[in-house]
C-alpha cells in the first residue's frame, strides 16, 4: 500500500481523513506497524522538516499532531496485540521554577510522532523527579526545557544529580529552550542541544543508537 | 552637541533627530535588580514602597535613559481574572495556570464592564500601582517611566493556555476573537491605571506573537489588529512601544505602519534589516542577546558587541538595550559595559 495519502492528511492536519485512511488500511489487512512507520511517522517527519525550515509554524504543527494522534489511537490496540514496542522511552519536563510548557509539549509530541513512549513530567520539575522517572521507566533519553534565563542554570544541577547517583551514563540528556545555545549545553555537560522540536526528535533517535 | 538629559535624548531619538550619545535602557530588569541587590524577587515586591527605591537606585547607577515602572510582572494583572501566580525566589512572577478551563462556556461570559474594579480589587495590581507611584515620586521629570504589560494577544494566550488558544483560533475563530476583544480591554485598563499612577510610556510585550510561534499571516490576522486597537484606546500616552520575543524581524514593517514609536527586538533579529525596515519612522531598541555574552561573556566582549550594534545603527533611530529581559545572574560589570559603549559612541 502507498501511504502518500495518509502522509498528506497529516500535513493537512485532517484528523477525519487520517482516521478514515488508517481504519481502511487495517481493514485491508495492512500491518499496524507499517501504517505507523510508513504513514504516521513519515508524515510527522515531513511536518518536522517544514517546521525546521520555517515553512510552517506552531499552529500547523499542532493540528498535524492532533491528526497523527487520532491515527495512533486507532493503531494502539493493534500494536499492543502484536507486541510492537516503542523505539525508546523519553522523560521530558520543564525545569524547576519554570512553568512554560509549549516548547516542551511540542518536543513531546514530535518524540511521540517519531515512535517514542514519552513520560511527560510537566513543568517545574526537580532533579529528583527527573532522576526517579528515568529510573522508573528505564528511559534512555531525558529532555529538559527552560524558557527563562533565570531557570536554565538549573539544568546543570539536574545533570549533577544524575552523576551523583551514578546514573549519568545510563541516559542521554538533551536540553532546549529559547535562551539556550550549543555552548551552554556543552558547558553544563548535556549530550545534545537542539533549537527546535523537530530536530530534537531526530537527535533523540540518533542518540538511542550512539 | 550639548549634553542631553535622558528625556531629551529619548525625545530626540524617537523624533529621528541627532542625539548626544546612543540612549540606553533595560527591558524590564526587575529579576536582575533583585538578584544584584542581594534579595529575592518576592522580597523586592514585598517592600513597603513596592521596591521603588531599589529599582531607581539601580537604574540611576546604570544611568539608563528610561525606568521600568512595573518590571517583570507583565502578565501578573491576569491574577485578578483567575490566573494563579507563582513567584520564584529569583525570577519574576509568572502565571502558573490558566484562568479559563472551559473556553466555550466561559469566554461568552467574560464581562468587560467590571474590568477596572476587578483589577483594583487585586492585591498584586495594587502593589504594581504602588511601585509605579513610588518610582514617579523618586524620578520626577528626570526620566520617562515605562510600563511593560502583556499585549492583548499574549494575555489571551495566558488566560486560555497557549496551546488551547492556538487551537481556538483554528477551530473556533469567533470565540478567539471574543477573548482577544476582552483582553484588549484588560490590557488597556491596566495601562490606564499605570498612567494615572505616573507611567509615561506604554510598552506592551507580546511573546506569544513571536515569529518562532506563529506565521506573519496569523500575526497580521490576530495579534497586530489587537495591538493597533490597544494603541487607539490609549490616547493619553505620548509614546507607545512594543516588544516581541524571539525571531520577530518580519513584524517590523507592520509595527511601523501602525505608528509604534519604538520596537524592542530580540537578539535573533538582524539589526541592520530591522532598522532599514523601520525607515526612520520607528526607533529600534535592542538587541543584545541576554543569554549570550551579556550573561556569560567578559566585560570587553560585551563592550565589543554593544559597540558593534551602535556602529550598525549608524545614526539611525536606535536605543541600546538587551533584546529581552536580562538574566538575574548577569554580572553588573557586563551591564555597565552597555552604558560605556553608549557614552563612547559620541
Amino acid at each position: 500500500m502507498d501511504f502518500t495519502e495518509l502522509r498528506e492528511a497529516i500535513l493537512d492536519g485532517s484528523a477525519k481523513q487520517v482516521s478514515a485512511i488508517v481504519t481502511s488500511a487495517l481493514e485491508k489487512g495492512e500491518l499496524p506497524e507499517k501504517i505507523l512507520s510508513e504513514g504516521l511517522i513519515k508524515g510527522m517527519d515531513e511536518v518536522g522538516e517544514l517546521f525546521s525550515n520555517n515553512e510552517i509554524y506552531v499552529p500547523e504543527v499542532l493540528i498535524s499532531v492532533r491528526a497523527m494522534k487520532t491515527g495512533l489511537e486507532i493503531l494502539k490496540p493493534q500494536l499492543a496485540l502484536r507486541d510492537i514496542k516503542p523505539v525508546g522511552v523519553a522523560v521530558i519536563g520543564t525545569v524547576k521554577d519554570d512553568l512554560h510548557d509549549i516548547g516542551k509539549n511540542l518536543v513531546a509530541m514530535m518524540l511521540e510522532g517519531t515512535g517514542f513512549e514519552v513520560i511527560d513530567a510537566g513543568v517545574n520539575v526537580s532533579a529528583e523527579q527527573f532522576l526517579s522517572l528515568a529510573k522508573e521507566h528505564n528511559a534512555k533519553i531525558v529532555c529538559m526545557s527552560a524558557l527563562l534565563t533565570t531557570t536554565m542554570s538549573y539544568m546543570k544541577e539536574v545533570i549533577e544529580a544524575f552523576k551523583a547517583d551514578g546514573y549519568r551514563d545510563k541516559v542521554k540528556i538533551m536540553v532546549g529552550g529559547a535562551p539556550l545555545s550549543q555552548k551552554f549545553a556543552d558547558e553544563i555537560g548535556a549530550d545534545a542541544y537542539t533549537s527546535d522540536a523537530a530536530s530534537a526528535a531526530k537527535r533523540a533517535l540518533e542518540l538511542l543508537n550512539e | 552637541m550639548k549634553c542631553m538629559t535622558s528625556k531629551e535624548r529619548i525625545d530626540a531619538v524617537l523624533a529621528g533627530r541627532p542625539v548626544d550619545r546612543t540612549p540606553f535602557c533595560l527591558v524590564d530588569g526587575g529579576a536582575w535588580i533583585a538578584k544584584t541587590e542581594g534579595i529575592t524577587y518576592r522580597m523586592l515586591y514585598g517592600m513597603e514602597d513596592g521596591g521603588a527605591q531599589t529599582i531607581v537606585k539601580w537604574t540611576d547607577e546604570l544611568e539608563t535613559d528610561v525606568v521600568s515602572a512595573v518590571s517583570g510582572v507583565f502578565t501578573a494583572p491576569l491574577n485578578a481574572f483567575g490566573c494563579p501566580i507563582h513567584i520564584d525566589e529569583i525570577g519574576q512572577p509568572v502565571n502558573a495556570g490558566t484562568a479559563l478551563h472551559n473556553l466555550k462556556e466561559e469566554i461568552p461570559k467574560l464581562d468587560k464592564s467590571t474590568i477596572r474594579q476587578t483589577l483594583l480589587a487585586n492585591e498584586f495590581v495594587q502593589n504594581m500601582l504602588k511601585q509605579c507611584r513610588g518610582i514617579k515620586k523618586l524620578v520626577g521629570d528626570r526620566k520617562y517611566l515605562i510600563g511593560d504589560i502583556a499585549a492583548p494577544f499574549t494575555m489571551a494566550a495566558v488566560m486560555a493556555g497557549t496551546q488551547d488558544f492556538i487551537m481556538l483560533m483554528i477551530d473556533e475563530p469567533e470565540l478567539a476573537a471574543q477573548l482577544i476583544d476582552f483582553t484588549t480591554c484588560v490590557s488597556a485598563e491596566v495601562f490606564h491605571l499605570l498612567h494615572e499612577n505616573g507611567c509615561d510610556i506604554a510598552f506592551p510585550a507580546d511573546p506569544v506573537a513571536s515569529g518562532n510561534l506563529i506565521s506573519q499571516r496569523m500575526y497580521k490576522k490576530w495579534a497586530l489588529p489587537a495591538l493597533e486597537n490597544l494603541k487607539k484606546m490609549l490616547p493619553e500616552y505620548q509614546y507607545f512601544f512594543a516588544h516581541i520575543c524571539g525571531g520577530s524581524g518580519e513584524r517590523v514593517a507592520s509595527l511601523r505602519d501602525i505608528g509604534i514609536h519604538a520596537f524592542s527586538c530580540d537578539w535573533a533579529v538582524d539589526l541592520d534589516t530591522a532598522l532599514n525596515n523601520a525607515e526612520g519612522k520607528m526607533a529600534i531598541f535592542g538587541n543584545m542577546n541576554p543569554a549570550g555574552v551579556l550573561l556569560a561573556g567578559k566585560p570587553d566582549e560585551v563592550y565589543a558587541e554593544a559597540t558593534d550594534r551602535i556602529r550598525t545603527a549608524a545614526g539611525r533611530p536606535f536605543i541600546l538595550a538587551p533584546g529581552c529581559d536580562m538574566g538575574a545572574d548577569t554580572p553588573l560589570e557586563n551591564v555597565k559595559m552597555l552604558l560605556k559603549a553608549c557614552k563612547d559612541s559620541v
